[in-house]
């Protein structure tokens, strides 16, 4: 494990994740790592978030699962992975061996699956997990589409987790809901340490054409620069809600873009479809930041978080 | 870090067919990397429309140069702020990506079917092929018409025996490449015996039997791939085609381009884009 220095500026606790630098790679667009390290160097990275992982591998939606729109993505994947038995034997041993912080994305049908992947990953050496309740591809036994549509079952699911490990937790939310800051609360109060936001917003594109809809899901998941403004509110209305840290996650492609999620509340920021556009894009953050937060005098990150002028 | 992410110079970006371009780009360190069937994952602008790269071809490379050859269609936003790049421009390119055509050892005798712009990485195939001892290539290139026939003299110039096949008939046969296949495996069939005296030209070589020396290979929509698949299987030739799905990554990192096969979804950037045909399972 890389040695953390205390005198980064970019250095920040996430709910008892430390990390070296608050960039992060988002869940489903950068793979184990083993993918992206031919092309950037990992270990440069405040964390990377693993793809969802299923206790069961899943096989994924039918394609075609990517239809791109205006300055957006629209993505069916359907959580394509080999479950919780490779992750653990055969994944997590090469992400380890990246020299970042690892943290295990988790999903799943019902609290059972999440309790069992939360169990099992609490005897790992992954550095936290978390819970992805806001996947809009696969099929919840929930009456709601998503269980972060709901406070409740959002509640009911990170107490769950909670009972099972003694990792940070993160909770990360669905922006397909009325008021997302009932939500953060209700994860917060089921203990999370942290909350991540947003995931993809349900969308669809059709063919007229062939009358068909472009995605074999029909519908799918909106990612990309387009959602950017959707994504800062959310963490902006979270953020006068939840003392717990929040993740911005949201079509952040630049330095820019991750100040403006900083101002507006995150602690962190996740990046996800920018990867697939410049798999640098991560890493220039990083430098961006550093270079913003000493041009302005500033000792750390914690300086620019909320300080939206309003 | 193997792969690469540069900045590629545009040597050349012209229109060779009515919508269709040939780009020579200049890629440092590029040499002896790409092989033929791989491809380059290409930003076409530098804005957020259209959002992702582009996959393209490796259509010819040299193994002692840093110049690659693409040949690509203008189908959309994407390719069409491509073509309109200038020459001395540079292009964010990562590549070569994917896993290209193998050749297995003991095969000499070469079926090459292309459909539309198919013919792209097959002329890398033929190139690399060419090198080969006592070998014997024909390529089938199927086109709408006339007009979209395009690499039958690098072909030619390689040595290989071009049959050209459109479906309005403005050249070469009427029909489908497909159909020319079909035909052309029967022949073989017939042929069978004069195999033994030493395969020269495609007209000595059978199929049906000697199927262990003959690599057939294709490229084109899906439609005709699953119809190629279809036309072998009572051969038990071993076809390799190249796929193609839409993209995000291209680096294996977001189960996108899934295609199914028999092992189950698997990448098209990462395990293809050449599979098996046999491995395939058609909807
Ligand atoms: C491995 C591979 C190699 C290819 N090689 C060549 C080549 O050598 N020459 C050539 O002309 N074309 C090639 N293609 C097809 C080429 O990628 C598409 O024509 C191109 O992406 C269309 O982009 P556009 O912006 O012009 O069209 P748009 O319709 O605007 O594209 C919109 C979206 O669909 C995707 N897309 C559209 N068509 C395809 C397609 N057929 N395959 C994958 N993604 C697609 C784009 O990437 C983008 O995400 C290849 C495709 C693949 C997968
Ligand atoms: C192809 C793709 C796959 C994704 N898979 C997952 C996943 O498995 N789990 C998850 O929590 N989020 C997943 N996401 C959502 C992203 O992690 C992120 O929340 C979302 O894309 C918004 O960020 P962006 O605009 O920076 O991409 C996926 C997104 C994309 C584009
Ligand atoms: S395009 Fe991402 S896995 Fe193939």
């Amino acid at each position: 494990m890389k040695k953390i220095n205390t005198n980064n500026a970019l250095e920040i606790d996430i709910g008892g994740l430390k990390l070296a630098n608050p960039v992060m790679t988002a869940s489903g667009t950068f793979g184990y790592t083993q993918e992206c390290r031919e092309l950037i160097s990992v270990s440069e990275l405040g964390a990377v978030i693993t793809k969802s992982i299923t206790l069961q591998p899943s096989p994924g939606n039918r394609p075609p699962r990517l239809w791109e729109t205006t300055a957006g993505l629209l993505n069916a994947i359907g959580i394509q992975n080999e479950g919780l038995d490779d992750f653990v034997h055969s994944k997590l041993p090469l992400l380890k061996s990246a020299g970042t912080r690892i943290v295990a994305s988790i999903a799943g049908v019902c609290r059972q699956d999440y309790e069992a992947l939360a169990k099992a990953l609490d005897a790992t050496d992954v550095d936290a997990i978390e819970v992805n309740i806001s996947c809009p591809n696969i099929e919840h036994k929930s009456p709601t589409t998503l269980f972060a549509q709901d406070p409740y079952t959002t509640s009911c699911i990170i107490r769950s987790v909670k009972k099972q490990t003694d990792k940070p937790v993160i909770a990360k939310l669905s922006p397909n809901v009325t008021d997302i800051g009932l939500i953060a609360r209700a994860a917060e109060k089921a203990g999370a340490d942290a909350v991540s936001m947003i995931n993809t917003l349900i969308g669809m594109d059709v063919d007229i054409a062939r009358g068909k809809p472009r995605l074999g899901n029909i519908t799918g998941g909106l990612s990309g620069p387009a959602i950017k403004p959707v994504a800062l509110a959310m963490v902006w209305q979270a953020y006068h809600r939840v003392k717990i840290p929040i993740i911005g996650i949201g079509g952040i492609m630049s330095t820019e873009d991750a100040i403006a999620f900083f101002l507006c509340g995150a602690s962190a920021v996740q990046i996800g479809t920018a990867n697939f556009v410049d798999p640098a894009a991560a890493s220039n953050i990083i430098r961006g930041l550093r270079l913003y937060l000493k041009n302005r005098g500033m000792k750390n990150i914690r300086e620019l978080i909320g300080q939206l002028k309003v | 870090m193997q792969k690469l992410q540069t900045k590629a110079e545009i040597l050349i970006n012209k229109e060779i067919a009515p919508g269709h371009f040939k780009m020579a780009l200049c890629i440092e360190g590029f040499a002896g990397k790409a092989r033929p069937g791989q491809f380059l994952h290409i930003r076409a602008g530098a804005g957020y429309e259209p959002l992702l790269r582009r996959p393209i071809s490796v259509h010819r490379i040299s193994d002692r140069q840093d110049i690659v050859e693409l040949l690509y269609k203008v189908n959309g936003k994407g390719t069409q702020l491509m073509s309109r790049r200038s020459k001395g421009t540079f292009l964010d390119v990562i590549g070569p990506l994917g896993n290209g055509f193998k050749v297995p050892k003991g095969q000499s005798n070469f079926v090459l079917i292309a459909g539309g712009m198919g013919v792209a990485p097959l002329v890398a195939l033929a190139d690399r092929l060419a090198t080969y001892r006592k070998k014997a290539i024909t390529v089938i290139i199927g086109a709408k018409d006339a007009a979209s026939v395009v690499c039958v003299k690098e072909f030619q110039e390689i040595g290989a025996k071009v049959i050209v096949v459109t479906e309005d008939g403005s050249r070469g046969d009427r029909g489908l490449a497909t159909a020319m296949l079909e035909k052309i495996i029967g022949d073989f069939d017939i042929r069978k015996a004069s195999l033994r005296a030493g395969p020269r030209s495609v007209s000595d070589v059978t199929i049906g039997d000697y199927a262990p020396e003959v690599g057939l290979y294709a490229c084109g929509p899906m439609g005709m791939l699953a119809s190629v698949a279809k036309i072998v299987k009572p051969y038990k030739i071993k076809t390799q085609g190249s796929f193609e799905e839409r993209m995000g990554c291209g680096v294996g990192a977001c189960f996108g381009c899934a295609i199914k096969t028999q092992r189950g979804y698997e990448r098209v950037c990462k395990e293809g884009p050449v599979f098996d045909l046999a491995d395939i399972v058609w909807d």
